[in-house]
Parts: C-alpha cells; structure tokens; sequence
C-alpha cells in the first residue's frame, strides 16, 4: 500500500460541485401519543420540516430546544440531527426511554406548525425581539407534573411536564408508569399554537373580556386537532372504522388520550365535539379552557356540515341513492376519496382561522370578533362557497350563543367586516413597497437566515404613526392620545380567481388616558384599559377594512365618545361576573405580601388574581369554577 | 312538609316581637333568636355556635356558651326550642363541643341533608370531603399555610357533632334539611311562626358539584424542590449530562453544558422563570372544598307575625343563582327585615343583586366577622357600603351600634342585640289599611312584570359606568 502523501505536499485540486443544500429535512415522531399509537398499531409517521442547519439541541433559526430538568437540576444530552447517522435514517426511532428522541419530535412538530402558519399568514414567521428575533425556547422535560404551558416571559418558551401514571386508574396504561407530555403532539401544537397566538396578538395576554384567554385556549385546541386531519393514514383509518360519520368519538376528534387516561380521568383530556348547543351554557362559562370548548365545538360544527356537504355526491354514487351504506367494510377506493374531501375541507377551514388573524383586532377580542374576520377571510380567498361553510360557521357560532356586535343580520356580507370609512391611502412607497419586499423576500427557503433580509421599515412605521394620529378619530381612537405601531406586514397569497393577492395589515394599539386608568386601578382592580385598531388595505395602499377597538372613556370627560363608554361598560361587567364567580378570590395573598390590595382595600387585585386564576397557556385547568 | 307558594295570606295586629343576639365569637356565627308575645312563653332557637381556630375574639367560646346557657333558663331548666347548625365548618360548629350543652333541653335540631347518618351517598361525600380536608392540611402544612388554614376549617369536628346528632338533654328530634324550592314549616311551639326553607337543594347536579374527583387531582400532583433531586432519572444515568468529580460525577451546570454543547443564549430572567411550578394548586382545591361545604348551608327564612329574618349560613353563589332566580323566593327576600350577613361579609357570601336589588332600603343587617390579616377582602368594602348605606343598618361586632331603641350591645361587648317590633301608631309609622298594609304598602307577591334580568352584564356594567 502506497503511503500517504505529507499534508504540505497534498496538491491543490479545483473545486468541484458541493452537494446540493437539501430542501426537507425527514424526521420521525408519534402521530399520536404512545399510548394511541400502541393501541392502533400505528407506531411511527415521517414528516418532513424545512431543512436548516441543526446545532445539538436541536438549536435552529426559530427554535430552541433545551433539555433542562428543573425539577432533578440536569440536563439531558442533547441531540444533534446533522449527525450523519441520524440524516439517513429519518432520525431517531421513536423512543420514550431516550430523551433525544423527545427533542427531536419536539423540534419536528413545532418546525412543522411554524410552516402551516406560514402559508396560513402568508409571509415569513419571525418571533419578536433583536433583529430577526429570538427563538423560541423548548423544554421537553421541563418539570415533574401533569400539564404543559407556554411562558410568555422574556421571549417567550413552551415547557412540558411529565410526571407518573395515577396508580389508581392509570387507564391503558401501566400503574406507576413514566407520561411525558412532550410526546403528545396535540399538547406540543397546543402549546406552540399559544406561543404564536401571543407574537401575532401580544395583548391577547391581557384579559379585559371573558372571551380573551377562552380564544387563547380554543384556538390552541383547534390548531392541534385539524393537524390530525393532515394525516393521511389516521384519517384513513378513522374514516373506515366510522363508516364516514366523523362526529364518532375516534382519536381524530379528540385531544391528548393517553394525558387525559393516565392522570385518573378516563377519557381525552378535551374533544372537538362540545355538550348540544345551548346559548346559556356561553353566559354561565367563564373559565377559558370550558369556554374554549365552545368555541373549538361551533368552529367544528361547521368543518363537519362542510364536510358532509363534501362528501354527499360520493356517498350518492356509493349507495347509488339510496343514502344508505353496505354493512361491512367500506369499498378502499370510497374511503380514499372521502379522505381526500375531508382532508381538503380540514385544510381550508384550518386556512380561513390562520387568516383570520389578518382581521382580528390588536385587543379585546371576542368571539364574535373572530367569526367575522374568519368569514370575511375566507370571502377574500374563496368567492362562491358551494359547500356552505360560511354559512355553517355562522349558524354554529348563532346556536351557541355568539352574536357579533354591531351586525344586521346573519348573511355573509353583513357578517363580514365592512368597507372602511373614507380614508386615504396608504403612501406606495413608504409603506407599500418596503413591506411587501419585505415579505417577498423573507419567505423562508431552505437555509435562509433571517439577519440579512430585513431592509430597515423603520419609515414606514414613521408614516403610519403619523397617518394614525391624523385619523384617530375615523379608526375610534383618540387623537390626543399617544398611538403605538404595534405591527406592521404585508401578506402573500392565493386570493379568488387564482389571482395573487396582496394585503397590507397594520396594528394600532392606544392605552387609556391615564387618568382613567388611575381610576380603574381601583375601581376596575387593575385591568389595563387599551383601545386598537386593525388596518388592512390592499397593493394600492386603498384601504380596505379597519377594525376598531375604541378606546374606553369615562362618561363625563370631554373626549368621551358613545363607542369608549360603552367599552369601559364592557370592562366593567366582564370584572364583575369574574369577581362572582372567582373560586379562591377572597382567599388570594396578593403578589407583594403584606401590601394592600388595590387602594383603600376596596377590591382584590382584579388583573393579578385574572392572571392567577385564568392562567393562560396551561393545558389543564384548574379546580372546577 | 308541605309545599305551598310563598304567599301573604296577611297577618292581623300581631303583637310577636324578635330578638336576635349576635354573639362576638371572632370570625364565626353564632346567634340566639328569641320570639314572643307578652304574656307567653318565649320561643327559642339557636343558629350555629363556633369560631375559626385562627379568628378568636376576646371572648372565648365558653363565656358565650355559658351566656346562652344562662340566657335560655326558665324555671331552673336551660331549653331551646330549635337548634339549627347551617353547615359543618368549624366556625359554625366548634361551640358544641362544650360539655354544658348536657344540660341544655333541645326540642328540635336541624342539621344538612348532607349529616344524615341514615344516607349512603351523604355518608360517601362526607368521607371523601374529609379525607380531602386532611390531606389539604397536612401536606400544605409547611409550604401553603393559606391553603391549609381552608382546610382545616373544614376537617370534622367529631365531638361537636357527636353533640348535634345525639347529645343534648331531652329527645331531640333530628331533621337533616334539604329543599329544592321554597319550603314553608309551621313551628308548633311558636304561634303565628313558621320558617320557609330555602336551600341547600339535594339534586343530581349538586350532589355532582360536591364529588372532588376533579379537586383531588391536584393533590395527587407531587411537590417539586429537593425530594424530587433524588429520585432516578426517568431515562436512566446514561443519558444525564454529567461532569467527573474526582472519584463520583455530579450533574452538569449550565456553563459547563454551554462549553461543551452549544451557547444556549437564554437570558437569566429566563433561565430564573425555569424554576418548576409548586405542585397542584393547593389554594384552589381549598377554595373549592371551602365552597362545597358552605354550599350546604341551610338557608331559611324565620316569619314570625310581621317580621322576617333571613338566615343564609355561608351559601355562595351556586345557591343564591338558584334561590333568586324563583320568583316565590324572591318575593320573600324582598320582605326580609333582618339579615344575617352570608359568609361573614366576602363578595361570596351576598350576590351584588341581592343587597343591590331585592332587599329592603330600611334593612337591618347582622355581619359576625373578625378582620383576619391574611383575608383583607373579608368584609368586602362594597356590600359592607351597600347594606350600611342610606336607610339601611349594619351592625358589626366591632363598632357600637347607632343609637336606636331598637339596638343595644353587652357592657364588655359579649353581643349585639336587635329587638324587632310590629309597627304601631305611637312609633308614627305609616299604617295603610289593609291586611297586607303592616309592611308599609309594600306588595308581597311576585312582580308579573319583572323579568330576572338583573345579574345581566349590561346592568352590571352600566352600575360600573356610572360610578365614574
């Protein structure tokens, strides 16, 4: 054997071609939770994310994961997916016994919901902070105990629990055995899904309506339930053993089996299929993960009439009329097709929620809010709706009790936001222009970093704080208050006609006089007062929607307007109704012990024992209300 | 018991005057009723007898005991017509375990439908609600005294209910009390006295609400902190990040992770936020288990000849919805003179609709309560402004009483007493003629044309706006 040249003698060759750089990145996760996958047999699915350039963590451009065990005061070792072992297998196998293998489906489920979003939005995700932002900080294992929440401190990071099976009724699964919640898909999107909610919606985080943190919560649920659709072989599946009736009680329409069994409860921790409507049950629930129920129930009433409506010429040509199918098993190609209806009305209803968020307003939303910016999105995306769906997402919302405000009657158009009020364009090419180039070439590709693409948009924000305070009073703010530019893009995507369309979207956000705050603080126990308005024009700069949440006014001050009382009266009531039915209020040290509470000790804390209470993000509740 | 509408069936020139002594226990109820006419016998009854562990007054229990005991004697025998124990909390019913309620002759006591002994599914709540209670208080001994100091008023107090259910001189008879809609009573040894029953309810959905399945899973949650460090890892040692100390290994720190892995560039307010959530939420299975009990108090309405007291225990919200939202309980709240305030003065205790709307602008109200460092919101600042207001009359353990005839208070301050009279011509009240008229005009019946729309939140919301 020749031996080997010297390193200084090693000739200089000609570079050749470098391997491409690849598109996706495949990895291996549980569809379901282990248990579910156990019980059905159906152990493992590949999905493949956006390839980046992986750290050991896996540490990404958007996603951090660290697996720190605060409750043992460890770390686990963490796992590096650019390992040439792992890049030709998919990754790890699924596992519940190696850490690593958690990391890597953590970082899996969440990179792949990122990208829904993403072509649900319809431009880049960035998550707030230094330039390009920072990401968002996983831990798999963050803590010994049955729930998961997402924190909005500092930047923001999801943490799962994972604790040990009640060994009374541990369900199917062993007494004693290790639950990791981490493994769950349902609870990583559910989280994640809180953690974008709260970079698109920062206010959301305050709850000045009982409506708030219950829309934090049902949106969450929703998002992690359609992913179940996006499942060929689950929905398949299903599909089968349903005989095509997907109101059954299958996992696909059920969130967290094996969390819900093995904490002592029996059955899924939450389900898409809510109690028969009933408009009470929305005055007397106020907790937000009940509340949320609701809501997820109303926005699935209407996936399933869609969906019906979808299937019905399929099912025609299968019973040749008569309605009713064969016993036995159903023909492969009639369940393939059915799921293939399924999965697509799945994918516009779970659309036309993403993009709702285009025309949600920066504060206080409820659910009347969303069902119009939903149907007023899907009217902008899908211009004829022969399966109803509008029209379906209006009535489920009607049955249980959602009336938007301000609408005069339940027809598409009048649910939809309105035209704008006159009001001028925005400038082409100070606002216009840098944000859409913004956009169009930020959209993540593979490997794009963020830090280079970001041209300055410090202008247009300029302009549009100035254009704000010029029109406040048009967009129900207050023109002698101080207007925040709380966020400003322009949205990519497919509109009707297959033509593109292009929307400018910018948030308005106006904190109360600070007068009236004084006030509320005691009377109102600290709930911040803040007004906000959603614009959202088209490549023009026209203007086509504003969405207003006036600015809340006391009754006899010289700025007051109709709209601002009526909202502090809102306020108002939404403090009384929580402070009824409170369950621990009276019993709650405040925060700083040994001070008083609220001034003159006239009332608890209101925003303090809301945060306490409703404590947002948490997968599961607390004690009964 | 017969069930009949709440009516007027008007009451003529009855002489029948009330008294109602609030003994000062602390934070606790305890108070003596006396009923008469001149020239008969008086009629007594007691409601409740206790104070919480943590809420003493300066007198203590016995001295109040001894006083009722001395209070009730006739003809050298102590007796009381009707004892009623609204709910089992330790501040309604530690009192009874003095040994001088041997000698006391009870005619009848009263007692939740929850304490029948005779009642499987009362006997199965009982035990869990208990075993919930000290499990509360014991485990969150240490690290939750809040939550602790709940529970503990709710642990079973065996003697004191040994007293209830068997023990008095006499034979008692027991009736474990449950309504589901206004119930009216006649009292035998009271002429002209009868007590509508209002709650506790014994249906399905409350007998539901009071199962702790869903509160006893967070008691199940295990505490985080150091007892935790030592347990194995759920993976196994191979797959700890671990750092050779001499001969052993001890976990990795955070900068020893980041100089071998990668910079984990997470802030150290964020790295401090990762600190594990306390285990459970102990507060919240305290308040919950503190509310399941209150919420079955015995709620009733003693009338005797023209007066109205009400007696709602500690009932909480659930139960008050349910009262006020029939019109026949309505109709009698509205004609309450006197008002035992519910749970010690908390929001909790008296629904803003009730104090707001439905009661009298001359209401007398009886609020038994010791301000407690840890429960500031205990009276609360607006229904104590509420029932002190305009016309109204609180009267407090704490404060002397307006001077009025029809208020007095003990030298030492062992009670506050209220006498209630019959109007007559020599007070210069109005007398409108007419069965019904006694109350000043004021109509008994329910109102056709009032729909229960007041707990709406625009009203609620519109009382907020205008406070601006």
């Amino acid at each position: 054997m020749p031996e080997p040249l010297p390193p200084a003698l090693a000739p200089l060759l000609e570079p050749l071609p470098v391997y491409p750089t690849p598109e996706r990145r495949a990895l291996k996760i549980y569809a379901v939770d282990p248990m579910v996958s156990r019980l059905s047999g159906n152990e493992t699915v590949s999905i493949t994310v956006p390839y980046e350039k992986l750290d050991p963590g896996p540490t990404g451009n958007l996603i951090r994961v660290v697996d720190h065990d605060a409750s043992r005061g460890v770390f686990y070792a963490p796992v590096d997916l650019d390992d040439p072992v792992l890049l030709a297998n998919d990754g790890l196998s699924p596992s519940e016994g190696d850490p690593r293998f958690h990391q890597q489906m953590v970082y899996a489920v969440t990179s792949s919901l990122l990208e829904s979003f993403e072509h649900g939005l319809g431009y880049r995700f960035r998550w707030r902070g230094r330039s390009g932002g920072s990401p968002l900080v996983v831990l798999p294992h963050a803590f010994r105990g049955e729930n998961a929440f997402y924190d909005p401190t500092d930047h923001g990071s999801v943490r799962f629990g994972y604790f040990r099976t009640n060994p009374q009724d541990p369900g199917r699964n062993l007494p004693g055995q290790y639950v990791f919640s981490c493994l769950s898909p349902d609870i990583i999107v559910h989280e994640t899904a809180h953690a974008i909610v709260d970079r698109l919606r920062p206010h959301y985080k305050e709850a000045s309506n009982v409506d708030v943190y219950a829309f934090h919560e049902g949106f969450a649920d929703i998002v992690a339930l359609f992913q179940h659709f996006a499942m060929p072989e689950l929905l398949s599946r299903y599909i089968q053993f349903t005989r095509t009736d997907l109101t059954a009680r299958t996992p696909l329409v059920e969130l967290a089996q094996q969390f819900g069994e093995s904490t002592g409860r029996g059955r899924a921790l939450r389900t898409a299929l809510g109690d028969e409507p009933d408009p009470a049950a929305l005055t007397q629930t106020i907790e937000p993960h009940a509340r949320g129920s609701i809501f997820v129930a109303a926005v699935f009433d209407a996936f399933f009439t869609s969906y019906q409506a979808a299937i019905a010429d399929l099912l025609r040509m299968a019973t040749s009329g008569t309605g009713v199918l064969a016993a036995g098993a159903l023909q492969t190609d009639l369940v393939g097709r059915v799921a293939g209806e399924a999965r697509s009305v799945s994918q516009r209803v779970l659309a036309m929620c993403i993009r709702a968020f285009q025309y949600l307003p920066p504060v206080d939303v409820t659910f009347g809010d969303f069902l119009r910016s939903a149907v007023t999105a899907d009217r902008d995306a899908i211009i004829t709706d022969d399966l109803g769906m509008r029209s379906a997402l209006v009535e489920a919302f009607r049955k249980r009790g959602v009336h938007p405000e301000g609408v005069s009657g339940l027809a598409d158009e009048a649910v939809a936001w309105p035209a704008a009020p006159d009001l001028p364009p925005l400038d082409s090419v100070k606002v216009v222009q840098p944000l859409v180039y913004d956009t169009a070439l930020g959209y993540r590709v593979a490997g794009a970093s963020s830090d280079h693409l970001e041209p300055s948009l410090k202008p247009a924000v300029r302009w549009l704080s100035d254009y704000a305070k010029q029109h406040a009073r048009a967009l129900g703010l207050q023109p002698d208050l101080r207007i925040n530019v709380a966020g400003c893009h322009a949205a990519l995507g497919m509109g009707a006609r297959g033509l593109h369309r292009v929307n400018i979207v910018c948030q308005l956000v106006q904190p109360a006089s600070p007068d009236l705050q004084k006030l509320a603080d005691v009377a109102l126990g600290g709930v911040t007062l803040k007004g906000g308005a959603t614009i959202v024009a088209d490549a023009d700069g026209q203007v086509l929607h504003v969405i207003s949440k006036p600015t809340p006014t006391a009754a006899g001050s010289p700025q007051a307007t109709a709209a601002g009382i009526a909202r502090l009266a809102a306020v108002g009531s939404f403090v009384d109704a929580f402070d009824t039915l409170d369950l621990p209020g009276p019993w709650r040290r405040p925060k700083g012990a040994g001070e008083p509470w609220g001034s003159a000790g006239s009332r608890n804390d209101i925003a303090e024992r809301v945060a306490a209470g409703l404590t947002l993000g948490r997968l599961d509740t607390g004690v009964g209300w | 018991m017969v069930k009949l509408l709440v009516d007027d069936a008007g009451h003529t020139g009855d002489h029948a005057t009330v008294t109602v002594r609030m003994y000062t226990v602390g934070f606790g109820d305890c108070f003596l009723v006396t009923a008469g006419r001149p020239g008969e016998q008086p009629w007594r009854m007691l409601v409740d007898c206790g104070v919480h562990f943590k809420g003493r007054s300066a007198h203590p229990l016995s001295s109040v005991v001894a006083d009722i005991v001395s209070e009730v004697t006739v003809d050298g025998t102590p007796r009381i017509d009707l004892v009623v124990a609204t709910h089992r909390h330790q501040d309604h019913i530690s009192g009874f375990t003095d040994p001088l309620w041997d000698t006391v002759e009870v005619a009848d006591v009263w007692l939740p439908w929850c304490e029948d002994p005779a009642d499987p599914v009362s006997q199965r709540l009982r035990t869990r609600l208990d075993a919930m209670a000290r499990t509360l208080a014991l485990r969150f001994a240490a690290s939750d005294p809040d939550s602790a100091q709940l529970a503990l008023n709710s642990l079973t107090n065996e003697k004191a209910m040994t007293t209830l259910r068997q023990g008095f001189a006499g034979k008692a008879t027991r009736t474990y009390v449950s309504a589901d809609r206004p119930v009216r009573t006649e009292l035998p040894g009271l002429r002209g006295g009868r007590i509508y029953v209002l709650g506790p309810t014994r249906d399905e959905a409350a007998i539901r609400r009071m199962e702790p399945t869903k509160a006893e899973r967070w008691l199940t949650t295990e505490e985080a902190g150091s007892v935790l460090r030592s347990e194995p890892s759920p993976f196994g040692d191979a797959y700890e990040v671990r750092v050779r100390d001499g001969a052993t290994s001890r976990a990795a720190t955070r900068a020893e992770y980041e100089a071998v892995f990668t910079d984990l560039s997470v802030s150290e307010k964020l790295w401090a936020s990762f600190t594990p959530p306390v285990g459970g939420d102990a507060l919240v299975a305290a308040s919950w288990l503190d509310r399941a009990l209150n919420n079955t108090s015995i709620v009733f309405v003693l009338e005797v000849g023209d007066q109205r007291l009400l007696f709602p225990g500690d009932a909480q919200w659930g139960v008050w919805e349910s009262i006020l939202t029939n019109p026949d309980a309505r109709a009698l709240l509205a004609g309450v003179d006197l008002y035992k305030v519910g749970h010690h003065g908390s929001h909790n205790g008296t629904p803003r609709s009730l104090a707001g709307e439905v009661f009298d602008e001359s209401l007398v109200s009886l609020m038994s309560f010791q301000e407690m460092a840890d429960w500031k919101a205990i009276p609360q600042e607006d229904l104590v402004e509420s029932l002190a207001g305009a016309a109204r009359t609180l009267l407090r353990p704490d404060e002397e009483p307006p001077p009025d005839a029809r208020f007095s208070r003990h030298p030492e301050g062992l009670w506050t007493e209220v006498v209630l009279r019959p109007p007559t011509a020599a007070d210069g009240a109005v007398v409108i003629g007419g069965p019904a008229g006694h109350r000043g005009g004021r109509t008994q019946h329910p109102d056709p044309g009032h729909p229960d729309e007041d707990d709406s939140p625009a009203a609620r919301g519109a009382r907020i706006s205008h406070a601006f």
